[in-house]
């Protein structure tokens, strides 16, 4: 059966999908512990299918890496009743075997490599295996899938990059790192939407704001989007980052069929 | 001229707050507002007014209010604050008449760690994404997404009127040392004699908080989860016990974080997470778990206590006609006697 091949083959899915109270009003449904493509778009693809489904008490739900949060009232909806609603909807299909989300973007993102705006260039290509140029051309060529917004408002968790990327987290989290900052470890780059401190380190920054409260809505990237980066210089990363804050938009939208 | 609030000196941490922005979890915005919904109520009964309007949050310590142009109506509620209204001592959790050009000086935080200062009317702070709650760390809300200092003069909405001088009881969630629990979404990577320990361990409400999150300190070991998590991260939600690397526990609070790594052993019932922020700095307190049912059945009582606030709001003035009524004065009396304590 299609559902067995699909979870057999995919490493860190669950043989059934994990349904887990949080707290007394919302529910985590899991498809997997590991950052993999077909456990996202499971998580992405059960998430639009809980939106469709409206059900009546729900007030809101949103996909991460590897689950699903349904927010509810316990007073309009018994946790016991969304629970099995929820199993019927499991039950459906094989979310693993899920397509990405139908309408989905390519955006094409400027960023500055290297320098003060990517002061672990360095280090990074080192870790990887290559020259700085070529650490930086390869970030921005490889076309990264968004797997999450979450951490705080904005923030996109990209991926996955070649193995060679598999770099460890530094030991010590560093001080703030400004917004728009592009972090990588364990084959991820994090997109930074405002200053924070962290413990990955910091290849390029762009001038986009992932974030922007002037935008509605205020976050423009979704779950299931690509990403790819267009390198450029310090001066004109100073230009857009002038046009960003004029509320110009600075980035490119293709949509990917 | 519409009239405005003047702050003429602020506490360190005074934001304006109201009841966030829901639904916004898959942009990764949490939902933020008042870290005391029931506060909220109690301020929205005391003027007679829509709950959704917004007030300032007060952290610790108030500061120092006047109105400009016209008078207002103000509730105080929350943790009790040393409140005095042109150098008289004004009771919490009322409602009163500020004046033009008269002061509202609001001290230390008594019996809890937020208090609350509405205005009739509601602060008419723009709205940002749908809701005028500030949220610091990503500068939105409020008065330019900061916290509001020495100087600011705040917009006032219209306000409908109505009378004021009025008192609301205490809450039961002041004083409340006992705090509910349902076992987290990762419990399981918590061995069962760590999951006890942490429903016998008493813990020390540090002053290591904030609007994200309260450090608290067990008294005892550190807790460790048994089986490491991959460290995908995974939604978080409000309420949860969070236990970082270092075995010391995190509530996760209004503006917590939308996802995390960290493995969470408990979740706050929902009826109980206005007694857990207002845990004053330092108190020792407990969890208890409790089941599902009784969590509702806790949520439940809440609602209708908070649907009941305005049949429970009397007139605060010590009028002979109104002694027969024990109730009130009782509650009066309580706040007064809580400051004895305070100070003896």
């Amino acid at each position: 059966m299609a559902s067995q091949s699909s979870t057999d083959s995919i490493e860190g899915a669950y043989p059934e999908p994990v349904l887990r109270a949080a707290g007394d009003s919302a529910l985590l449904i899991a498809f997997g512990d590991r950052l993999d493509p077909a456990i996202n778009n499971a998580a992405i693809a059960f998430d639009a299918r809980l939106r469709e489904a409206a059900i009546a008490g729900v007030s809101e739900t949103a996909p991460t890496i590897r689950s699903v949060l349904v927010r509810f009232d316990p007073l309009e909806i018994a946790p016991d009743r969304l629970r099995g609603t929820v199993a019927e909807l499991l039950a459906e299909r094989d979310w693993l075997s899920a397509p990405p989300p139908a309408e989905r973007s390519l955006w094409r993102i400027p960023a500055c490599y290297g320098g003060e705006h990517g002061p672990d260039l360095d280090e990074i290509a080192d870790l990887v295996g290559c020259s700085p140029a070529q650490a930086a051309q390869r970030h921005a060529e490889a076309r990264q899938r968004v797997f999450m917004l979450g951490f705080a408002p904005g923030v996109a968790y990209l991926g996955l990059l070649p193995e060679a990327w598999n770099i460890p987290r530094l030991k010590e989290v560093r001080p703030e790192m400004p917004a728009g900052s592009l972090l990588v470890a364990v084959r991820q780059t994090v997109l930074f939407a405002a200053a924070m401190p962290t413990g990955w380190r910091a290849i390029a920054r762009t001038p986009f704001r992932s974030f922007d409260p002037r935008r509605d809505p205020p976050v423009l990237i979704a779950p299931g989007d690509e990403i790819g980066f267009t390198p450029v210089e310090a001066a004109e990363f100073a230009r857009l980052t002038e046009r960003a804050e004029n509320g110009e938009s600075i980035v490119t939208r293709e949509d990917l069929a | 001229m519409s009239a405005t609030l003047e702050v003429i000196a602020a506490g360190p941490s005074l934001t304006v707050q109201d009841a966030g922005r829901p639904g916004l979890q898959r942009y990764g915005i949490t939902q933020g507002g008042a870290m005391d919904a029931i506060a909220m109520a109690e301020g929205a009964a005391l003027l007679g007014q829509d709950v959704a309007l917004a007030a300032i949050e007060m952290a610790g310590f108030g500061g120092k209010f006047r109105a400009r142009g016209a008078p207002l109506r103000i509730a105080l509620t929350g943790a009790a604050m040393r409140a005095r209204l042109d150098g008289q001592d004004q009771p919490w959790n009322t409602s009163l008449t500020l004046e033009p050009d008269t002061v509202l000086e609001i001290g230390a935080a008594e019996d809890g760690a937020y208090g609350y200062l509405h205005v009739g009317g509601g602060f008419a702070t723009p709205e940002q994404i749908g809701s005028r709650s500030t949220h610091l760390r990503s500068a939105i809300g409020g008065l330019e997404g900061r916290a509001l200092r020495e100087g600011d003069r705040l917009p006032v909405g219209k306000d409908g009127g109505g009378r004021t001088g009025m008192v609301l009881p205490r809450g039961r969630r002041f004083g409340q040392r006992e705090i509910r629990i349902l076992w987290g979404a990762q419990a399981d990577a918590f061995s069962q004699a760590e999951r006890q320990r942490f429903l016998s361990c008493e813990f020390d409400m540090t002053t290591r908080r904030d609007r994200q999150g309260a450090r608290l300190k067990p008294l005892g070991e550190p807790f460790h989860a048994e089986s490491a998590l991959t460290g995908v991260s995974d939604a978080v939600v409000l309420g949860d016990i969070q236990i970082p690397g270092d075995g010391l526990p995190v509530a996760l609070l209004a503006d917590r974080q939308p996802t995390g790594g960290y493995p969470r052993i408990a979740t706050v019932i929902s009826a109980d997470l206005a007694a857990l922020a207002q845990i004053p700095g330092h108190a020792r307190f407990r969890f208890r778990l409790v089941s599902e049912e009784e969590a509702l059945a806790a949520l439940r009582a809440n609602r209708r206590e908070i649907a009941e606030l305005s049949r429970q709001m009397r007139p605060l003035v010590r009028d002979p006609r109104d002694m027969g009524d024990l109730l009130a004065f009782n509650l009066v009396d309580g706040v007064i006697s809580a400051r004895e304590e305070e100070t003896s």
